[in-house]
């Protein structure tokens, strides 16, 4: 769509993409209130996944999200937090393109954001569970899937609302 | 928001609330959590915690005596030869890695079992 026409229009769309969630990813951090469970953000910084997702396809939205761990793991200090946040968005971004396969239409932005939120969390506790040998681990995951599924709601709110002021012949599609 | 997303939500709460519970048997206060009782560092007795009538163990030893009764899931000392009583105002314990402690007669009462999560690094 508006980005794959030219290389040098998608590696300039990508850097933007991922440079936009990394200031989210900051602004979120900085965000005192949003501290529901330790380890739950609010993922705002997924509303870049989701852009890249529904106006370019599952390779961007994986090479966004992807640059996006890997940047702000470095630049955040937490390194091991990459290998968790990786994961997450490799198993999220393809949650999110299987529902475009097998639902298509039926499924928006909102409802992939909720998916990918799901599965963000999923592969991370899985991670967890692998890298501590401790499938305890996955007692946290219901109580996180709770928080994600609004958190998910709301990004994917803000990104259909971005999507639109981004291409309006969008509107009507899901 | 179409049906597809009002779906996945109903889908992703429903889901979270039967795990909620699902790990809430699995993993509340194990039907294997075990009482173990220590004298001087030395195992003197390992007792199951779900008696269900209620087990009181009298501890007698070179270091003193204390009186342990298990009962609903719950350890506590009632009785105590020691000079400060201190297990005994601890109260009762029940959950996994809780512990009981009578220094002068070197008594560790534990309560061992399923590994509760202590917590999650992100």
């Amino acid at each position: 769509m508006f980005i794959k026409r030219f290389k040098a229009k998608e590696i300039a769309a990508v850097g933007l993409l991922v440079s936009l969630g990394l200031v989210l990813h900051y602004a979120e951090s900085i965000l005192p209130f949003f501290q529901v469970l330790p380890g739950g953000r609010l993922g705002l910084a997924n509303i870049v996944t989701l852009l890249a997702f529904s106006l370019s396809g599952t390779g961007t939205a994986l090479l966004v999200g992807l640059l996006r761990c890997f940047l702000s793991g470095v630049f955040g200090g937490a390194v091991s937090s990459i290998i968790y946040s990786g994961f997450g968005t490799l198993f999220s971004v393809l949650a999110m393109w299987l529902a475009k396969r097998l639902l298509s239409q039926k499924v928006s932005t909102i409802g992939r954001s909720m998916l990918g939120a799901f599965f963000f969390n999923a592969a991370q506790v899985s991670v967890c569970a692998i890298l501590l040998e401790n499938t305890y681990v996955f007692s946290y995951l219901p109580p996180l899937t709770i928080v994600s599924a609004f958190c998910g709601l709301l990004t994917g709110i803000c990104a259909k609302r971005v999507e639109k002021s981004f291409c309006p012949q969008m509107d009507g599609e899901a | 928001m179409t049906r597809g997303d009002k779906i996945i939500f109903f889908l992703l709460i429903v889901g979270a609330i039967l795990g909620l519970l699902c790990t809430k048997l699995l993993f509340a206060t194990g039907g294997d959590s075990q009482v173990v009782v220590e004298v001087d560092g030395k195992l003197y007795g390992q007792y199951s915690l779900q008696e269900k009538n209620g087990k009181t163990i009298a501890i007698n030893t070179e270091f003193g005596y204390n009186k342990i009764v298990i009962a609903d899931g719950r350890v506590m000392v009632t009785e105590s030869d020691c000079p400060d009583h201190v297990e005994i105002k601890a109260g009762a314990i029940e959950k996994n890695g809780e512990m009981l402690v009578c220094l002068p007669n070197r008594l560790v009462i534990r309560i061992e079992g399923r590994r509760e999560v202590d917590g999650v690094v992100y």
